[in-house]
């Protein structure tokens, strides 16, 4: 199986040790990754904001740039959800959209595997991002594999299924309401005393950190859940 | 964008920390009971199938349906007109008003809020008294309601005690007076006791109305059943006690069949309210001497013709879109500006008639798709906002970070200009802070650091050649074995004793009594006893008048006892034999059990079938006393209704009449 890495551009830009860790964990599950360089966008920020035609220019190449693959994998829920949800409406019928999985749903729904050999001491709060959750219907592969994490202790909040405010542009349209939903979301996990916050997507934990840094404080710290499976008992 | 105003007011939502706090605590509270209720519903996600195609059905079918409906109307004497825009509409309500009297008493209703009915009719020299609670706490208040379902959940207890203070001269508790606070159990009381207040004072503006002003849930075409949803009695009040009957109705409202009732009046109060079924269902098909219904179209007609969006109008005004909605709950309804809030109204609203001032609705959703998760007739609500933004870019009435985002998307056609745009940020962000977009995003969160290196250039720097193919094989889990045959059921329980048991839940603190007997003889003393010292003229059976104030007891018999939600429905012949279940204290329902049914689908189909045979009543289903929630989600019973419900069920037939 050819498989080929995308990395979203969050991730690229800001968070490129979560693509490490996708690469480190997948190698060690000994699936061989590629990684074409020639990939830059989904394309999700322009059709989430109503540019369709830009968005369908980006999904097109998208679409080019892996064609030669058999499964696209990639540490961000929103992306994959763009691509799979979406973009069926915009190239029409391109056998890639299918074909292409977020990391967790990957490793659990394709590759069968649970238990990845990760220890990371701590007590973590999971945020399973919204397309991950509610438009590829994921969230439960992502649990299965961090509640398998040795040492690790997954604290349910009660507001582990809400938004975290971030949304792409939505954040610098209405970046009041962006950052209230933000800081509502994270009341109750500052409120459980965890070490780590968890998440499927780059983009959330920018703006869930951004929010943190103003707070104050050196707890919860964030982590992708790709640094988590990766890890080897020792802080990522 | 053209319509900037709801960031302003959004900004001094949230700034508003205390509303932020009462929305999530009372919309939290409905969305954790209602997941409760949902998760006891083995076929909910097929009523969910149902319904869609019910509504989408009548959709396809409006123009004939619509027909339908008003030669039903018209055949019992009614009156039925069209009209096209919210101004012609309360013109219109206000001369049917005026033409009878000059007091009206109003029931909540969304439409009416749509076209600013109240103005209109106050405007034309109407005295309008709005009677849901939480709609006359909101119009105290000089407001529009800011929820669907719970008009007054931006407003706390003690704004409430307040606000009656000043209009209902009534005296502040203490820690309410110096701007304190109270344990739970203290705000409750307060809620309570201010909850009866108002039933005293509305009680008053019943008696007197000559106009009743109602919306509608559903109207079917098929039989003209006017179906009407409510907790409180005030529904049922405002269309039995005025003269004259007038019905404010969107185009969406009709459906093709009254058993397509059995579908939607099922989801609505599990989805509204978290309730198995709400207090008072009123389906009125009877032959009212003073009956008009004002259908509105505003920009509904053209909306059924829109393939992409028209499902909007498939919507029963549930609210559950609002309550699973974190901005919504962030900022309240007030914020969007218009009478629908939420998911729901920032996709319906740009798209009514004089829409184009909401067009930055569609914009403010994090499209997390919480909203499209809880409609119960699976409208893709976030969806729908995302096709909207595309036709706003398109028409040019969204222009705001277009430039940005088709800079960012020429960026992208190129992976190495996408780098250099990332260096350019690595040297820029100190300095980041001096572009106002840049702002926006900075004034409430830090900027994150980029990294030193792209996962790009390391993957370029470090692995020119394909990764070598030399780690362990995967450790495999066996796909989990599906789950095992569902056990074998149980018994089928006792109709009679679920009926019981569910009744019995809808009284917490008594105010419902369930008692079987298998004789007549003792039934009778049971009732004697009940009665005993009663005077006459505070009793109202069957085939007595009521005499239009409250009395003691009223005796009646009933049409069915609906198992699965403890509902007692009556079948009655005209509006005034509702009065023997409604002005009361205590409502005593005589029964046999040959009158069980299981549940409410069952209830409904069987009520399709008779409706072809009869015709000219109406029926009323009837589950627990009058209740309300409409501060802080705080239980009162009773609310305009009955305060306590006997339901006697005894295998040997009483006749109500003479009990």
């Amino acid at each position: 199986m050819r498989v080929g890495l995308f990395v979203p551009c969050f991730v690229d830009a800001f968070r490129p040790g979560a693509a490490r860790a996708t690469v480190a964990l997948l190698e060690r599950l000994g699936v061989r990754v590629e990684f074409p360089a020639a990939q830059t966008c989904c394309g999700q920020p322009q059709f989430n904001a109503g540019l369709v035609d830009e968005a369908r220019e980006l999904a097109g190449r998208f679409c080019r740039v892996f064609e030669p693959y058999d499964a696209v994998v990639a540490p961000s829920g929103s992306c994959v959800a763009m691509v799979r949800k979406h973009y069926p409406g915009l190239v029409d019928g391109h056998p890639v959209a299918a074909r292409t999985f977020e990391l967790c749903e990957f490793l659990v729904e394709r590759l069968g595997v649970v238990e990845v050999g990760a220890r990371l001491p701590g007590r973590a709060a999971l945020h399973v991002g919204c397309h991950q959750r509610r438009e590829l219907r994921a969230a439960a592969p992502v649990e299965r594999l961090v509640e398998a994490v040795q040492g690790l202790e997954r604290v349910p909040v009660a507001s582990d299924e809400w938004c975290c405010g971030f949304g792409g542009t939505f954040s610098v349209k209405f970046p009041e309401i962006s950052a209230e939903m933000g800081r509502r979301k994270l009341e109750p996990i500052r409120a459980a005393g965890v070490d780590w916050l968890v998440s499927t997507d780059v983009s959330c934990l920018l703006h869930l950190e951004g929010l943190l840094a103003r707070e104050g404080g050196d707890r919860p710290r964030t982590l992708h859940v790709a640094e988590v499976l990766a890890a080897r008992g020792t802080t990522p | 964008m053209t319509a900037g105003g709801l960031r302003r007011r959004a900004r001094a939502a949230v700034a508003d920390r205390g509303l932020g706090d009462k929305v999530h605590r009372a919309t939290l509270r409905t969305v954790e009971k209602r997941a409760h209720l949902v998760a006891g519903i083995p076929d909910w996600e097929d009523l969910r199938r149902r319904a869609r195609a019910v509504r989408l059905e009548a959709l396809d079918r409006h123009d004939e349906l619509r027909a339908a409906f008003r030669r039903a109307l018209e055949a019992r004497g009614a009156t039925v007109t069209t009209v096209a825009t919210g101004e012609e509409a309360a013109a219109l309500v206000a001369r049917l008003a005026r033409e009878a009297g000059r007091r009206v008493v109003k029931s909540k209703s969304m439409t009416s809020e749509e076209i600013g009915l109240n103005t209109a009719l106050e405007a034309a020299g109407l005295e309008v008294t709005e009677t849901d609670l939480g709609e006359w706490i909101v119009q105290l208040a000089g407001q529009p309601p800011s929820h669907i379902t719970a008009p007054a959940i931006h407003l706390g207890v003690e704004d409430v005690a307040r606000l009656l203070r000043d209009r209902a001269g009534l005296e502040l508790p203490a820690w309410v007076a110096r701007e304190g606070t109270a344990p739970q159990a203290e705000r409750e009381a307060l809620a309570r006791e201010l909850s009866l207040a108002a039933r005293h004072i509305l009680r008053a503006r019943f008696l007197s109305a000559e106009v009743g002003v109602t919306g509608a849930n559903f109207l079917v075409a098929e039989s003209g059943t006017i179906a009407l949803v409510e907790n409180e009695g005030n529904i049922r009040l405002a269309t039995c006690l005025p003269r004259r009957h007038v019905v404010l109705a969107g185009l969406d409202k009709l459906v093709a069949r009254d058993a397509d009732l059995g579908v939607l009046l099922r989801l609505l109060p599990v989805s509204a309210t978290a309730q198995r079924q709400s207090g008072y269902v009123s389906l009125l098909a009877d032959r009212h001497p003073d009956l008009h219904v004002v259908l509105l179209d505003n920009g509904r007609r053209r909306l059924m013709d829109d393939p992409e969006q028209r499902d909007l109008l498939t919507c029963i005004r549930c609210g559950a879109c609002l309550n699973a909605c974190p901005v919504y709950r962030c900022i309240g309804g007030h914020a969007y500006g218009g009478a629908y809030p939420g998911p729901l109204g920032a996709a319906l609203l740009p798209q009514l008639a004089g829409g184009e001032r909401f067009s930055d609705l569609p914009f403010a959703s994090s499209l997390c798709g919480a909203c499209t998760d809880a409609c119960p007739v699976g409208i893709p609500l976030h969806e729908r906002l995302l096709q909207l933004r595309a036709r706003l870019v398109r028409t040019g009435a969204a222009r705001e970070l277009g430039a940005t985002l088709r800079a960012a998307a020429r960026a992208m056609r190129d992976p190495r200009r996408l780098r250099r745009a990332l260096h350019l940020y690595r040297l820029g962000r100190p300095l980041l802070g001096l572009l106002p977009l840049a702002r926006r995003w900075s004034r409430s969160r830090a900027f994150p650091p980029a990294a030193r290196e792209t996962f790009h250039d390391e993957w370029a720097r470090t692995r020119g050649r394909p990764a070598r193919d030399a780690s362990p094989a995967p450790s495999r889990i066996p796909a989990r074995a599906p789950a095992g045959p569902p056990g074998r059921g149980l018994p089928a329980p006792d109709p009679a004793d679920l009926f019981a048991a569910r009744f019995r839940e809808l009284g917490p603190a008594g105010e419902t009594e369930f008692r079987r007997f298998a004789r007549a003889a003792d039934a009778r003393a049971f009732l004697r006893e009940l009665l005993d010292g009663v005077p006459p003229d505070e009793v109202v059976r069957p085939g007595t008048p009521h005499p239009r104030r409250e009395v003691r007891f009223g005796m009646t018999g009933a049409e069915a006892l609906i198992a699965e939600t403890g509902t007692v429905a009556l079948s009655l012949a005209n509006r005034d034999e509702t009065l023997a279940s409604l002005l009361v204290d205590t409502h005593v329902v005589l029964a046999h059990p040959s009158l069980l049914l299981p549940d409410l689908a069952t209830y409904h189909a069987r009520r399709a079938a008779r409706k072809a045979a009869s015709g000219g009543h109406l029926d009323v289903l009837l589950t627990g006393p009058s209740r309300t929630a409409d501060i802080e989600k705080t239980l009162v019973i009773p609310a305009h209704g009955p305060r306590r419900m006997i339901v006697v069920l005894c295998d040997e037939p009483l006749d109500p009449g003479t009990m």
